[in-house]
């Protein structure tokens, strides 16, 4: 053998020495340093017999160094994979190795199929294998440009891609924007700085499957070195379910916030156990106040346990339960709602809460009974205004046939002898005559045909001085309070006419207590009335006169006809029923009007709103 | 003693204030409507007109108007059943044209002949 080639043998020796060195650059630094020491051989060795044969043999040395070293070097790539991450994909490389050089992608178990010796398979690395290949999760494996190197079958069903249609292609095929437009900028800074945002990490982006639907995925992306082969596993999640489940949740929480219906979630012992903000809003309960509790708080003690038995019975009978309901709020106040009760089932069909859903109906009650009363308001004051014009006209005719009898009466009687009976006579028929004409006078008061001669007056003087006239005639058993205080000021009215509908009004009060006694409260207050609070009142600044007695009070059919002419309720020859018809006269007459409120038992509040003057002072300068 | 002329629709006021005016002994002349009282007023000597302001053909504010166009110094008492809603404010209106008193129905023979004294004074 020559020496040239025989020398080569230890050398080459000692390449193969380096398998187990774990370094790369340790095999080669050996490999330049046995080349090195092989051509020094031929410079310091004893001369050849032949030049050209001992150079020839030095460089097949050195030839077969490095081919030792070169093999050695694939050997330790093929057979060696250092985890970097919490990747545990080491089994899998080699295939995406594979695949990156061409290799068509064959069924996932068959490993001895793709060409690999299944012997060369550890049972760990099949198990992993395996386990890529089963895992819901979508896999994917790429390199540091971003090009696929292999997926598993979740990442092929999730993206709709075959894997041979896949692998080779840029991952940023299976982003949506803006990660697609952004990915391979990413990855350059990565490769260049090691700038590493979503290592190690998970996060929602938008996936792009092969039919051009964005879906969201959550990502984690790992990072594992194959030898000098630096790639990234990536782990996806379908998010789309989950996304929508969240979304689900999230409108009907909003739904349950942000409804205006009272909303009430009791468990199956009647406790509360949500309560949205409408609920807080309807009933002044906040949520940790109810919690626990039951709805019997929100109820009259007294009808409470009945009304709770009705919801649970019309529930269980029926599936619902829909009724009216009068319910109490924390400050005390009352309310009705409309209330519709549902069972809540879980999904295996098991009855686990009720629902009452409850809309206030309050305001809308009160609007309706509002809304009522100025229609009767309208109904009275236009009912009052027909038998006003018709009293006017019947009182024209009465005149006219007074005029002879007082006159001719009154021409006649003093020729007659003083103590005569013909002259007494004649008396009595001027007295009956003067009582007419006084009816009269006070119909015509009520039709309004006597027009009111207004000046400015203050309010409280007016109604200081009927009261000062009152009290002289008011019996023992009648106590009067004067509430004067809260408001004074000036009305432009007929001062006569206005003392006349107090003392009128009091007198009818004063007569409703005059067998059991009773208080009687006088008392003014300015109001502001909006527009439809009064019906035939104009919005604006009022005083109102309260005349309130503890009396009898009345019931609807009489406040009704409470103001038509010789309606009395009184007994006969009592009354003429013209006290409270005179004084709704002189009011309207006024701009003004007289509401009544009243309850059997209870007593009676007549209320005189007369128009405030503009001016404080409207008789000042003048 | 005056002559005075009563105008008045109804027949029983015209009758009694006839007796009244009669009983201080004025002269009186009735007339059933307005056109008739113009007409009395124009072909008689009159000192004094005691007119109702609702009338059937002329009312009574016209023929006060016309009265007081006829003879700007006679003295006019107009009176009224005061009843109807168009009534009280031609009893103002027909002091504003020229009547010198304004009385409402029903009324005392003392009333009226105080207002009739009063107006011939004041002319007289």
């Amino acid at each position: 053998m020559p020496l040239g080639v025989a020398v080569g043998i230890p050398y080459v020796g000692v390449v193969l020495l380096c398998w187990w060195l774990n370094s790369v650059l340790c095999l080669i630094a050996i490999a330049a340093l046995c080349s090195l020491l092989a051509a020094a051989g031929y410079f310091y060795g004893p001369p050849p017999a032949e030049d050209w044969a001992a150079l020839t043999n030095r460089g097949f040395a050195i030839l077969a160094i490095w081919l030792t070293a070169s093999l050695l070097l694939h050997a330790k790539t093929e057979r060696t994979v250092q985890p970097r991450s919490q990747s545990a994909l080491k089994p899998g490389v080699p295939q995406g190795n594979r695949a990156a050089a061409g290799v068509k992608q064959a069924p996932a178990s068959a490993a001895g199929a793709r060409g690999e010796p299944r012997d060369a398979l550890s049972g760990s690395e099949a198990q992993l294998r395996a386990v890529f290949d089963t895992v819901v999760d979508a896999l994917i494996i790429t390199d540091a440009y971003g090009i696929v190197r292999d997926c598993n079958p979740s990442c092929c069903r999730m993206f709709g891609y075959r894997a041979v249609d896949l692998i080779g292609q840029n991952v940023s095929v299976l982003m949506g924007p803006p990660f697609s437009r952004d990915h391979d900028a990413y990855l350059r800074r990565y490769r260049e700085g090691g700038e590493a945002r979503i290592i190690g990490t998970g996060r929602e982006v938008t996936a792009l499957r092969q039919d051009g639907t964005l879906f969201p995925v959550e990502l984690s992306v790992g990072e594992v070195l194959y030898g000098e082969t630096q790639l990234f596993v990536g782990v996806m999640r379908d998010n789309s379910e989950r996304k929508a489940t969240i979304e689900a949740l999230r409108r009907q929480a909003l739904i349950f916030e942000q409804m205006s219906d009272g909303i009430i979630v009791t468990d199956l012992e009647g406790r509360i156990s949500d309560w949205n903000p409408a609920a807080k809003h309807m009933f002044g309960y906040t949520r940790q106040e109810v919690l626990h509790n039951t709805p019997s708080i929100l109820h009259h003690p007294a009808e409470a346990e009945e009304l709770r038995l009705e919801i649970v019975e019309g529930v269980n009978r029926t599936g619902e339960w829909r009724g009216e309901i009068n319910f109490v709020r924390k400050d005390g106040s009352q309310g009705v709602c409309e209330t519709h009760v549902l069972p809540l089932y879980d999904v295996s069909g098991e009855l686990i809460a009720r629902i009452g859903v409850n809309r206030d109906l309050t305001e809308r009650k009160e609007a309706e009974k509002a809304q009522m009363a100025l229609q009767q308001q309208v109904y009275q004051a236009q009912k009052i205004d027909a038998l006003g014009n018709l009293v006017g006209g019947i009182a024209h005719d009465f005149n006219n046939a007074l005029l002879p009898i007082i006159g001719l009466t009154e021409l006649t009687a003093p020729l007659l002898p003083k103590e005569s009976k013909e002259r007494t006579n004649l008396h009595k028929v001027l007295d009956a005559a003067y009582h007419a004409q006084d009816l009269v006078r006070q119909l015509l008061t009520f039709s309004r045909q006597d027009p009111p001669d207004r000046r400015p007056a203050d309010i409280a003087e007016i109604v200081h001085d009927a009261i000062r006239f009152l009290r002289a005639g008011l019996p023992s058993t009648i106590e009067m309070i004067e509430q004067l205080d809260d408001a004074t000021g000036f009305v432009f009215v007929d001062a006569t006419q206005i003392r006349q509908v107090i003392v009128n009004l009091a007198t009818n009060a004063s007569d409703a207590m005059i067998q059991s006694g009773g208080v009687l409260r006088i008392g003014i207050s300015a109001v502001e009335l909006d527009t439809g609070k009064l019906a035939n009142l104009e919005p604006g600044p009022y005083f109102r006169i309260d005349v309130t007695d503890t009396g009898r009070g009345m019931d609807q059919a009489t406040i009704e006809r409470i103001f038509e002419p010789f309606f009395t309720t009184k007994p006969a020859n009592k009354g003429h029923g013209l006290g409270l018809t005179v004084a709704y006269g002189i009011v309207r007459g006024h701009n003004g009007t007289i509401t009544v409120a009243s309850e059997v038992g209870q007593g009676t509040r007549f209320s005189v709103y007369l128009p405030r003057a503009a001016d404080e002072n409207p008789g000042a300068g003048r | 003693m005056a002559r005075i002329l009563i105008i008045d629709d109804d027949s029983l006021s015209r009758y009694t204030l006839a007796r009244i005016l009669e009983s201080e002994g004025h002269e009186v002349m009735e007339a059933e409507n307005g056109s008739v009282g113009m007409a009395a007023a124009r072909d008689e000597a009159v000192d004094l007109v005691i007119s109702d302001i609702i009338m059937p053909q002329m009312e009574g504010i016209e023929t006060i108007a016309a009265l007081r166009k006829l003879d700007p110094d006679l003295p006019i008492i107009a009176i009224s059943g005061g009843g109807s809603l168009a009534e009280k404010v031609p009893l103002q209106h027909a002091r504003v044209l020229g009547a010198t008193h304004a009385l409402p129905k029903p009324f005392g023979p003392k009333q009226i002949l105080v207002l009739v004294r009063d107006s011939l004074n004041s002319t007289g």
